[in-house]
């Protein structure tokens, strides 16, 4: 209904929802913690540990580790951490401290997680691979896997939410209408937030949901603006894109982590480019380990260049330039910052943009 | 055509860093507040005494060519706590070893150990006490300590003592490592009995346990009279090194490499 009424009606049924999930969010909210915001940030802290995987899905969960298990096997550290990272959601990170402090001080610690860009290249290789199959057929397989991959990645919040807002572009794409990526993404929030409320506290989630809407919001005007002088290239558009979703991640780094990496778009537009790559082989290895230990191998021995040479770049850059500063801004600073980006992003969402950011 | 290109840079790549193969070379990796000491023999084969605090240590280094395997050939435990373990694990994941060499100290439990003795169960494993001698190319190592006797005494807090202490000689060469143990344990080591393979001097001294102050004993040091000394440590909160070790080593002038300051330290044997 949101994304099949036109003009009026369209924009009130639209806002009609929104409200209500507001309102059913609050209501949750204000029952699980017992009417106080401080309780419920105490009561996402002491919350489950245990990914929806393990806990829905425990058969997902040990084909998941036994997975791990084989790369761990046949790549050495700190490559078998970030394929783990980038393809399953396995966050290994902490068994390698020093280069966890090079993603985080050059700003690049998103790139270690699963997240909506896995699942829409999910979608877009699988969709690729059934182009012969007709169209409701493609997109019914497609979907399956998607939900498949998401299950076997933890499902944590930002795949969650990924999976979500693209299985819902995807579909309503399929039926012929355009979409409005705004509306799409408040509203896999509000659905998201609704099923459970204390997302709202969960970090993973709040850096997810930002970066996205960083990106709708801000990537079309800087690309624009910057293409203007330095021309259409890769590098002008992933920089544009990483400083798009920093503009919102950033307050919220600097209130989680207490510091900020200064350097942090320019060193993502410098190593982007290797993640769909990193990725996709990746996932490709993961694959070919369940086939055969060789077939992984030959998968690893493909990817290892490309891994080598995001660890060098972020290792060099790391050791060169002293990057990171120490910032930590207070809760209600980041609350009045949002609130002037909420303004920006009702201001946005009055412009229905067409270009689909994952 | 461009497979073909995109093969050959994809090697050039992975061979570039994977680097030579290390011969008659032992490093004292910098691995932060830990211990992580590799000993490549004649034939480049590797012996892993400790595997340090953290996944690190298992890096590229570790690929051999031209398989890509992992070439480590054996495994030493000097004692069980996370700074020495957590790496070897890691290291057991990736690698094919054939023979690790630990203490099964049933006074101390963790995780971590669990997990290295479920590990080490793939592989020959072998205790090593005082007295025991290991042939590893043309090194040998002679086990210092612990002795049998105070193995079954070990409570978990004195897992330290129990360190595996060894001596490495090689020619007119001689190493000691001394895991974590304190200065009483090092008076226990009955070096005196090991005077005919300690030509002069021992050459490299791996200081005990970070170089805790618990660990100096000025008597032991003029006695073993080193030429140099390795002390393996990182960002801690025990004041490692001790001001004792330092002063010392700079009175008699010994000279002193620290992983924290010098990074990896690499002694070459000629």
């Amino acid at each position: 209904m949101l994304l099949s009424l036109s003009s009026t009606n369209r924009i009130y049924g639209t806002y009609a929802i929104f409200a209500v999930l507001v309102i059913l969010i609050l209501t949750r909210l204000f029952l699980i913690c017992s009417g106080d915001l401080l309780n419920c940030s105490a009561l996402m802290e002491r919350g489950e540990k245990e990914t929806l995987t393990g806990k829905y899905c425990p058969i997902c969960n040990k084909y998941r580790q036994n997975i791990a298990v084989k790369i761990r096997s046949i790549l050495p550290s700190p490559h078998s951490e970030l394929l783990l990272g980038t393809t399953l959601g396995i966050n290994d990170l902490k068994t390698i401290p020093r280069f966890n402090d090079v993603l985080v001080s050059t700003g690049t610690i998103h790139v270690v997680v699963v997240s909506g860009y896995n699942i829409s290249l999910v979608f877009n290789h699988v969709s690729n691979l059934l182009k012969k199959a007709n169209s409701k057929t493609r997109l019914f397989i497609t979907q399956i896997i998607a939900v498949i991959y998401a299950l076997m990645s933890g499902f944590e919040p930002p795949v969650l939410r990924a999976l979500l807002m693209v299985s819902v572009i995807f579909w309503v794409r399929f039926l012929g209408r355009n979409v409005n990526i705004t509306a799409v993404l408040l509203l896999t929030g509000l659905v998201m937030l609704a099923f459970n409320p204390l997302y709202l506290f969960d970090l993973s989630f709040q850096l997810s949901f930002m970066a996205t809407l960083g990106l709708v919001l801000f990537s079309d005007l800087f690309e624009t603006y910057l293409s203007s002088y330095l021309g259409e290239n890769v590098v002008v558009s992933d920089f544009c894109a990483s400083l798009s979703a920093q503009i919102l991640v950033t307050p919220l780094i600097s209130h989680a982590f207490g510091r900020i990496s200064l350097l942090s778009a320019l060193v993502n537009s410098i190593v982007l480019w290797l993640i769909p790559l990193i990725t996709s082989i990746g996932m490709l290895a993961v694959i070919g380990i369940l086939i055969h230990k060789l077939v992984g191998k030959i998968f690893v021995l493909v990817l290892l260049p490309f891994s080598l040479l995001f660890v060098n770049i972020l290792e060099f850059v790391d050791k060169i330039f002293s990057i990171t500063l120490p910032l930590q801004i207070s809760k209600d600073t980041l609350i009045m910052y949002y609130m002037l980006v909420g303004v920006i992003a009702w201001y946005s969402g009055r412009k229905p943009r067409n270009k689909e950011t994952e | 055509m461009t497979i073909v290109v995109f093969i050959c840079l994809d090697l050039v790549v992975l061979v570039m860093n994977i680097g030579e193969k290390k011969r008659m070379e032992i490093i004292v990796t910098d691995i932060g507040q830990g211990d992580g000491i590799l000993i490549y023999n004649e034939d480049g084969e590797l012996l892993l005494v400790d595997g340090g605090p953290t996944n690190e240590f298992v890096g590229m280094g570790f690929l051999q060519l031209p398989s890509f395997e992992c070439g480590v050939s054996r495994i030493l435990l000097t004692h069980p706590h996370t700074d020495h373990l957590f790496g070897l694990n890691r290291a057991m994941e990736l690698c094919q070893t054939s023979l690790v060499y630990y203490n099964d100290i049933q006074a101390f439990v963790s995780g971590n150990f669990s997990r290295f003795k479920g590990l080490a169960r793939l592989y020959n494993e072998q205790k090593l006490t005082q007295g025991d001698k290991i042939s590893f190319g043309s090194f040998t190592i002679y086990i210092l300590w612990p002795s049998p006797e105070y193995l079954a005494t070990i409570k978990e807090s004195t897992v330290n003592e129990a360190s595996i202490a060894m001596l490495l000689d090689y020619r007119d060469f001689e190493m000691l490592f001394t895991g974590d143990i304190n200065s009483d344990t090092q008076k226990r080591l009955k070096l005196s009995d090991y005077s005919y393979v300690i030509d002069d001097a021992v050459d490299v001294y791996k200081v005990p346990h970070h170089g805790s102050e618990h660990s100096f004993d000025e008597d032991f040091l003029a006695w073993l009279r080193p030429k140099a000394a390795v002390i393996s440590v990182g960002e801690n909160s025990y004041g490692h090194p001790s001001e004792k070790f330092i002063n010392y080593f700079k009175k008699e002038s010994v000279r002193l490499f620290r992983t924290d300051l010098d990074g990896d330290v690499r002694i070459k044997i000629r």
